[in-house]
């Protein structure tokens, strides 16, 4: 479920891959957990700046793939910590035009605090260690992986489970660090700070056949707009906002590990503004040590 | 049923994109009555280099408009007050962005032709309306100016 939660989190923007690098949280008796997860997605187009959504037609496509390798470990009896690395791979079409790219995306490192065994705050740090935006010198910038920003983000989460029913609550503000780049040709940019918050709200039943577990969840994405200086102009966009639907189902594989399997949607929910809109499905495998 | 008639009212007036879109059009076929702009014809200072008598003007090859194959066009630089063009040191810098998509810009190179005309890259509009390009020139090390130029992109 932690696995879920934490990728319906996810700190920015749709259109990068930053979104999948909130790392996965221990449970309250683990002690170690690895984990990798596959994510296949397909932009199905976006909502401008007045909040009008626009789909492609059949050609024009913007797919994904996003390969994350994550750990994390207990560091004391309420603290933990844990990365994240991603790989990412994009391709997007045009009309005429066909591009694709594959490369390193956003790293992430998280420190979480267990108040008890329902409550958890985590402090997530993303490294950005991919292409990103302002620097991209692809016509289609399928190289632009991340949001090229350090991101720090703060994350208050609940779950309580009741017999078979659980449900869970989280809330995250994030605060993406000004920073400067160079432009190809046009030179130095400079991208003021910006704050963004996640919110999302679940609940899963726990079938007594073979322990599988099915949840839904909704999720809300907000990101401050962004201004950026450059020797030309400064340049402003309005914020984004997008919502997540994801249904999840999981699996324990006796004492082997845990298999999970996810599909989120963000063109159901509105209203959505300045956003990329994809639906997309993960698959993740975990293996938890406990204590 | 009545439930589903919940469902979609619930999607409809929220906003919820999947209910309430609309699909890119497709780009239409190429205008052939547009005419191709003369050079001749861009010698009115409409858009000029502040603080000089310089003047720029983009001219494509035809008008531009929204997703197609890429556009060429031109980079016209001259003096206003008709006295001879200064040296400029090095191929001016040329990009362009659209007022609703901040933050895409995609790098246009450019080609020396002639005294105040430069050959732009091909120039791909994945959106109507109006562009902004900024043209930069550097008359002297270190003396840059740049000036605006404005393009309207047809939607279809």
């Amino acid at each position: 479920m932690w696995l879920i939660l934490s990728q319906a989190l996810i700190a920015g923007a749709a259109c990068c891959s930053s979104g999948a690098t909130f790392p996965s949280i221990l449970g309250f008796s683990d002690r170690l957990q690895l984990g990798t997860t596959l994510t296949g997605s397909s932009s199905v187009g976006a909502s401008n700046s007045q909040g009008d959504s626009f789909f492609f037609n059949n050609e024009e496509a913007d797919r994904s793939l996003l390969h994350s390798v994550y750990g994390s470990f207990r560091l004391g009896d309420s603290w933990q910590g844990g990365a994240t690395v991603n790989w990412f791979t994009r391709q997007k079409e045009s009309y005429d035009t066909s591009e694709s790219s594959t490369g390193l995306a956003d790293t992430s490192l998280y420190l979480g605090y267990e108040f008890d065994s329902h409550l958890i705050l985590s402090i997530t740090q993303v490294i950005p260690t991919a292409e990103n935006s302002f620097e991209s010198t692809r016509p289609l910038r399928t190289d632009a992986m991340g949001r090229g920003l350090w991101t720090t983000s703060a994350t208050l989460m609940w779950r309580d489970t009741r017999g078979l029913w659980d449900h869970h609550l989280a809330g995250a503000l994030r605060y993406g660090w000004a920073n400067r780049f160079d432009r190809p040709q046009t030179g130095e940019v400079s991208v003021d700070s910006v704050w963004g918050a996640s919110a999302i709200v679940g609940g899963g039943y726990q079938w007594p056949f073979k322990r599988i577990r099915s949840g839904l969840g909704v999720g809300l994405q907000w990101d401050q707009g962004l201004t950026e200086r450059d020797r030309f102009q400064v340049r402003s966009s309005s914020y984004k906002m997008v919502w997540d639907l994801v249904a999840d189902l999981s699996l324990p594989l006796l004492d082997f590990g845990n298999f999970s399997i996810a599909y989120k949607d963000q063109t159901l929910l509105g209203p959505t503004q300045n956003a990329d809109l994809s639906r997309s499905v993960s698959v993740a495998f975990s293996r938890a040590w406990s204590l | 049923m009545r439930g589903s008639i919940l469902f979609l009212s619930l999607m409809t007036g929220c906003g919820s994109p999947l209910f309430d879109h609309k699909i890119n059009a497709r780009p239409s076929a190429r205008q052939e009555s547009v005419a191709t702009p003369s050079l001749e014809g861009a010698d009115d200072c409409q858009y000029s280099f502040p603080q000089t008598t310089l003047c720029a003007q983009i001219i494509f090859d035809e008008a531009p408009f929204f997703r197609t194959e890429a556009f060429t066009a031109v980079l016209k630089i001259w003096s206003s007050d008709g006295s001879s063009l200064p040296e400029i040191k090095s191929a001016p810098i040329v990009f362009h962005q659209h007022p609703q998509q901040c933050c895409r810009p995609a790098p246009i190179h450019v080609s020396f032709v002639s005294p105040g005309q430069y050959q732009l890259s091909p120039i791909e509009f994945h959106a109507g309306g109006t562009f902004d390009f900024f043209v930069e020139i550097e008359r002297a090390p270190g003396d840059t100016v740049i000036a605006k130029v404005v393009v309207d992109v047809a939607d279809s």
